[in-house]
């Protein structure tokens, strides 16, 4: 009897929310910061109205607080709206250096520090490779200044990301932006364990003043004026939104160097969150081909040739059993093209091993396309 | 009437949810779960939400789902298998399978009430199986259908002084080596020795370190000791008191970093105790530190009764049953360490600066009693090869005066098949037993060796045998500790005299001077000083050559040259010398017995000083009596005969 009459309410309400849906005209877009809103705006008696939800969700470093029966807007200090949106998300890292590392020192305490990002509210954080590879009795320090012990779930060298864990729930998770989104000059804040761990949670602000940075490393990074030092590792680069579009990983330091900090594209660090869970590891597709980069991709000048040429290949690698050659150029994998060695690793995190592509080689001016089956390092 | 059914079922759901929640923990370090049978609205810390599985109730227990409650309290789940969870949280870990009630926990075979079942992507377990795994107090209540899970303790941390090192208690001892000690409040220990014989300790609120050090005596007496201490520090005023109860040497002074230290240095038993304090900040000068109650009172309250066990002292020995744990790293470079082996060796064994090669570690109690472990790479050979090139290079290089061969066969040793070789050696007239294992981990063959006098042998060998029988080896990054150690050899051979063994002659034109000496020897050069080596016998060279100035002529031999000081060095005695007519001038012979019981070095050194041109010429030569074999004698005698100076 009771669960008709539930089943009667359900059907009543619903007729209830249609009817006044009805009475609101459709079809009205509002465009803040040039992104378009469409739902969330309703026409009533001719006047038209925003949601607040909907404004808050588009309004960049404005904090829209609602109440039972206020609403507060904040606009004034968007820097410390982001600040303290974002905070509760970044933790300080804290542990031993093992003994095992180079720069253990018997006569010093050993203790190195960086900064993660909580990205589940049960505990997971993601942070830099090198701030915990070489750490142990690894200790995580929460915003609101609570410790716990956390343990190294997963590891990537080359991606220079880590995932480690707290036996902690209810935790806030940061918000991660969509890279598609960001673009130079975008507003940023950069928080983290500057230099002391006592200074954790320090905010600096900046702008993305480059994207697709590769600098000879193995995969791209941003570039950002937003100041960064030693212990800000592993912390987040956020938008105005609050969304973390970065992990901050490293600087050029120097006499004469001002604000080049690197961070780990947001777009990266969801590649490795996902693969992290899903293997515990990043599976990379290994064909064992050692690339040479032009020397236009060394400096950083427009490419004049398309492609990479093929330095090496590995023994035993599974690319011995394709027609590849050294001098080989690779212009290609599956009609995207690749210019460095960057560009081949980045292409590649799109594949897993045993993985199927097509690639298209240039050999003494003639084109070759191989199918080729990565396999696995 | 429709309105005031809608009203009565709004009061009905009042009712439940009011009945489920209770009251909420005020304190963060606390969750407070409650759940209904039946129903999946779950109310945590107060707030209501929903989940995908209800709980329910078989058999008179509550089954809660287990991937839900994990992800609450922060708890960590991981398919195993497609029925099986691995489920950790803190210290515990637990591993369940779906449909059977018998499971893991930390290793230890538990039973839960009633079996975990799947409910679409829910395993639900029964709350005891909660109880057992988790920090948290259960309350059943079956009349209402309601359970309330609440996780106490959520883990935060109250003690970091595993990371600091921080003090908690006022004092600190060492159980092993007997000492305890007064700290000031605040301080923490930055530095602890493998075996706790070195300590160091600061008080950042004060501006002060500690050192507490402990050496073995090695026949020193008291005034001996300090008076090397006075040496090689910075002292100022200073005092030897031989009558206390405990002797004691006490001395100012200033540290190596230009900071004020006072320093007590006791004499007991077989050990000296070093107490060292020093201030960093400026705050105090060497003179206060000396005259000031504040410090005296931190000194005096040395104590050397302390055993352990006593309340209000932290204990910092590392000693665990008589032993220590000993982590041998390798590193060639500033890039990379490696971690190849770990040993639990009695505490009183030493790691002895013998070898200054990376791959060789010496442990032991001296010079006469210790293991030697190396590691190399097998490279294309099998162990049995390995090790037969071995014997036939002893064979070949060892001297019968010196060396005498036992026995060869094969041994368990380390959960490895190890080929021995068994030999005996005589250093300073005395015998001793070599006991040599072979064994292969992986691409690496690590060389065990264990020296000790023939006399003590057969009681002493059970005790390092039964050491090196528990080595773990480490295969972490193999691969790359596999191709240095490859590169560390071949760098060997680039310093090599000349790729042909033939002797090949050598000119040195900075000084003047050239000699004939075999290709396999290497070479290695540091400013006007060149020393060449034999690999296979452990012979070695040294010339150096300085410039002739009024000064230097005056001069006598054991002060013309940086290498003369090796004349007046300990375990050199002269056995004879004589002045010759060689190489067109007048030419002085030393020739010295060489007993370094602390370099574990025997044998003969020939030392030859002459001036020619606008050069005075220092040239040594040195044979190990393990190696003097005739043909090596010769060898090294013929190098010497070439040597001839060149206008």
């Amino acid at each position: 009897m009771k669960r008709i009459n539930i089943a009667k309410c359900a059907v009543l309400v619903f007729v209830f929310v249609l009817c006044t849906a009805n009475t609101f005209a459709a079809g009205t877009t509002l465009s803040i910061n040039g992104q378009e809103l469409s739902s969330g705006i309703k026409t009533i008696e001719g006047k038209q109205y925003i949601s607040v939800d909907a404004l808050s969700s588009y309004l960049e470093g404005v904090s829209i607080t609602q109440g039972n029966s206020s609403i507060e807007i904040n606009s004034s200090d968007r820097i410390s709206n982001v600040v303290s949106k974002v905070s509760p998300s970044v933790v300080g890292i804290i542990g031993k250096l093992k003994e095992s590392s180079y720069e253990y020192d018997e006569t010093s305490d050993n203790i190195i520090f960086g900064t993660g990002v909580i990205y589940r509210s049960n505990g997971y954080i993601i942070t830099n490779a090198h701030v915990v590879k070489d750490m142990e009795s690894i200790v995580v320090v929460l915003s609101n200044s609570k410790a716990y012990k956390a343990r190294l779930k997963a590891i990537d060298e080359d991606l220079d990301l880590a995932e480690i864990k707290i036996d902690k729930g209810g935790l806030q998770p940061a918000t991660f932006g969509d890279i598609s989104k960001v673009a130079v000059g975008d507003e940023v804040v950069a928080i983290g364990t500057p230099l002391s761990f006592g200074l954790r949670n320090s905010a600096t602000r900046g702008i993305i003043s480059g994207m697709n940075r590769s600098e000879n490393r193995q995969y791209r990074f941003l570039q950002t004026d937003a100041a960064i030092n030693s212990g800000n590792s592993g912390g987040p680069l956020v938008n105005m939104k609050g969304e973390v579009v970065g992990i901050n990983s490293w600087v050029y330091a120097g006499i004469g160097v001002q604000g080049m900090g690197f961070s780990i594209p947001v777009d990266t660090v969801k590649y490795a969150i996902d693969q992290f869970e899903k293997f515990g590891k990043i599976r990379r597709p290994y064909l064992g081909l050692v690339f040479s980069d032009s020397i236009t991709s060394i400096y950083g000048l427009p490419n004049t040739a398309s492609g990479v040429t093929v330095k090496s290949i590995e023994k035993n690698a599974p690319a011995q059993k394709y027609n590849i050659k050294v001098d080989d150029r690779l212009i290609s994998i599956n009609g995207v093209k690749v210019n460095s060695t960057t560009d081949y690793n980045e292409e590649l995190k799109k594949y897993l091993p045993g993985d199927i592509a097509e690639f298209k080689l240039q050999r003494d001016n003639r084109e070759i396309n191989i199918t080729v089956t990565f396999g696995e390092k | 009437m429709k309105n005031k059914k809608y009203i009565s079922i709004l009061i009905v759901l009042a009712i439940l949810l009011a009945s489920i929640s209770g009251t909420y923990a005020a304190d963060d370090d606390k969750t407070v779960i409650e759940l209904r049978a039946g129903t999946n609205q779950v109310c945590v810390d107060g707030n209501y939400s929903n989940i995908a599985e209800s709980p329910y109730v078989i058999d008179g227990t509550f089954l809660v789902p287990m991937e839900w409650f994990a992800d609450t309290i922060g708890a960590e789940v991981t398919k195993t298998s497609e029925d099986s969870e691995r489920i950790i949280y803190g210290g515990n870990t637990a591993e369940i399978s779906i449909g059977q009630a018998v499971y893991t926990s930390n290793y230890e075979q538990k039973t839960m009430s009633v079996a975990p079942q799947q409910k679409n992507n829910s395993t639900m377990v029964p709350v005891d199986f909660i109880t057992s795994n988790f920090p948290v107090t259960v309350t059943s209540d079956m009349d209402r259908g309601t359970v309330k899970i609440v996780l106490e303790d959520d883990g935060a941390l109250s003690d970091l002084s595993f990371l600091t090192g921080g003090i908690s208690t006022p004092k600190i001892g060492n159980s092993f080596f007997g000492w305890s000690l007064s700290v000031p409040s605040g301080s923490r220990v930055i530095s602890n020795s493998f075996k706790s014989d070195s300590i160091q300790l600061t008080n950042e609120g004060r501006g002060l370190y500690f050192e507490i050090k402990v050496e073995l005596k090695n026949g020193r007496t008291l005034s001996q000791y300090s008076n090397t201490f006075k040496l090689e520090n910075s002292t100022e005023e200073s005092n030897l008191n031989l009558k206390a109860k405990v002797p004691y040497f006490e001395c100012s002074g200033t540290s190596e970093y230009d900071e004020p230290t006072r320093t007590r240095i006791y004499d007991k038993g077989q050990y000296f105790y070093c107490l060292t304090i020093g201030c960093y900040d400026g705050s105090v000068s060497s003179k206060h530190l000396m005259s000031d109650k504040y410090y005296s009172d931190i000194i005096n309250s040395f104590s050397l009764e302390y055993k352990g066990n006593v309340k209000g002292i932290q204990d910092l020995s590392k000693v665990v049953n008589g032993k220590v744990s000993y982590y041998n790293y390798i590193s060639f470079s500033s890039r990379n360490k490696y971690l190849s082996w770990s040993m639990d060796i009695p505490a009183n064994w030493n790691n002895l600066q013998i070898s200054s090669n990376q791959l060789t570690t010496f442990l032991g109690l001296d010079t006469k009693h210790y293991v030697q472990i190396a590691v190399n790479i097998l490279g294309e050979k099998t162990l049995g090869q390995y090790v037969e090139n071995i014997k036939k290079g002893y064979d070949k290089n060892f001297s019968p005066k010196a060396y005498t061969f036992v026995s060869t066969g094969d041994r368990t040793l380390a959960g490895a098949t190890a080929k021995n070789l068994k030999f005996k050696i005589k250093q300073g007239g005395k015998d001793y037993v070599i006991d040599e294992y072979y064994l292969q981990k992986g691409s690496f063959i690590y060389e065990i060796s264990v020296k000790l006098p023939e006399k003590e042998y057969s009681k002493a060998k059970t005790e390092y045998l039964n050491t090196v029988d528990k080595i773990s080896f480490f295969s972490e990054k193999e691969d790359k500790l596999s191709d240095e150690i490859s590169d560390f050899n071949a760098s060997k051979e680039e310093d090599r005299v000349s790729p042909n063994d033939k002797p090949f002659n050598y000119a040195n034109k900075a000084y003047k001077w050239n000699l004939k000496i075999p290709g396999y020897w290497t070479d290695s050069s540091m400013f006007n000083t060149i020393q060449f080596s034999n690999p296979n016998t452990n012979a070695f060279i040294m010339i150096e050559a300085t410039q002739n100035t009024a000064e230097t002529k005056s001069l006598p031999d054991k002060e013309k040259f940086y290498l003369s000081s090796i004349m007046s060095s300990t375990g050199f005695k002269l056995t004879s010398k004589s002045t010759t007519s060689d190489k067109g001038t007048k030419v002085r012979n030393y020739t010295y017995r060489v007993e370094d019981e602390e370099q574990d070095l025997y044998g003969a050194a020939q030392i030859h000083v002459f001036e020619k041109g606008s050069y005075s010429y220092f040239f040594m030569s040195f044979i190990p009596d393990l190696t003097a074999t005739d043909k090596a004698v010769k060898e090294i005698n013929d190098i010497w005969k070439s040597l001839t100076i060149t206008k």
